[in-house]
């Protein structure tokens, strides 16, 4: 069984969470040690998504605002007082 | 008091427990508290789902709203914090099932291309910029956010709720009505899309 590169970054998903069987495991291994152009593809794939969830999660007091509009607070305590 | 989401100041209520029960007891100032505290982050995850405008302001109101309403029933299982945060992913989802869509810009521009063969049409190369230096980078922090918001909404709903809000496959398709098959596919386009918005970045090495 080969893999084209096409067919390759299809898979790639499912490789970094090991959802493949191990004969398409072991046939992406393969071509990720022939292929250099895949294997850095997938290694900034995997950085890019490691990036996502390091910068919303980890780091989420960064995006916090020094202060919320004031207007939307009294909005909320309001239209609580109205329930 | 502020509203950045900061802990709770030990001179209102000594703990979490004895605000949510002056919220349960219907105490205004607890209230008041409660959303001047965290609204700013609540905000924050409204703003990912639904962008900056006021779509993102009227999540947050109606999160607010619903936890009002289940605050009685509130058990104390989990942290305030991350039980609002769940009420405000609710309110975003709900929001984008009711909101008039946007023509989206094509994913299409975002993915890889292929030859004939099979074989990409260009040679990649490995990011200059690692990982560990480009988390330490506030303003790349940023830049990484912000190119999430880039994102087609379609692509940015999957990728948010499973690779940020960590839900599973499974239950991110029940909760968009879409199948199995369809998250995949979108989380990984999603996944490439941001991949190639951060290529020219990455790749400059600063």
């Amino acid at each position: 069984m080969k893999l084209t590169c096409k067919e390759l970054y299809e898979f790639m998903g499912d490789y970094l969470e090991g959802n493949l069987p191990d004969d398409v495991m072991c046939v992406m291994k393969t071509h990720l040690s022939r292929c250099p152009c895949c294997e850095h593809y997938l290694e900034n794939y995997r950085t890019a998504l490691r990036l996502g969830v390091s910068c919303c999660n980890e780091y989420a007091e960064d995006e916090v605002p020094t202060s919320v509009p004031e207007p939307l607070i009294q909005a909320i305590l309001e239209a609580r007082k109205k329930k | 008091m502020d509203s950045t989401g900061s802990e709770l100041p030990t001179s209102a209520w000594k703990s979490e427990e004895e605000l949510i029960e002056a919220l349960q007891r219907q105490e205004d100032d607890a209230y008041e508290y409660l959303v001047r505290a965290y609204s700013g982050r609540m905000l924050v995850v409204a703003k990912r789902f639904l962008g900056q405008d006021q779509d993102a302001q009227d999540a947050v109101q109606d999160a607010f709203l619903s936890a009002f309403k289940a605050i009685e029933n509130f058990e104390g299982n989990s942290k305030l914090s991350t039980w609002l945060h769940r009420i405000v992913v609710n309110a975003c989802l709900m929001k984008l099932r009711t909101k008039k869509r946007k023509p989206e810009k094509p994913v299409e521009d975002l993915l890889p291309h292929f030859s004939a063969d099979g074989h990409r049409d260009r040679a990649e190369p490995s990011w200059a910029v690692t990982f560990d230096t480009a988390v330490q980078s506030r303003e790349t922090r940023e830049l990484v956010r912000q190119q999430i918001e880039e994102l087609p909404e379609t692509y940015r709903t999957v990728l948010l709720l499973r690779d940020i809000e960590q839900l599973s496959t499974e239950e991110t398709a029940a909760r968009l009505d879409m199948s199995i098959s369809a998250v995949k596919t979108r989380l990984h386009r999603a996944r490439q899309a941001l991949k190639t918005l951060l290529d020219p970045h990455m790749n400059s090495g600063y």
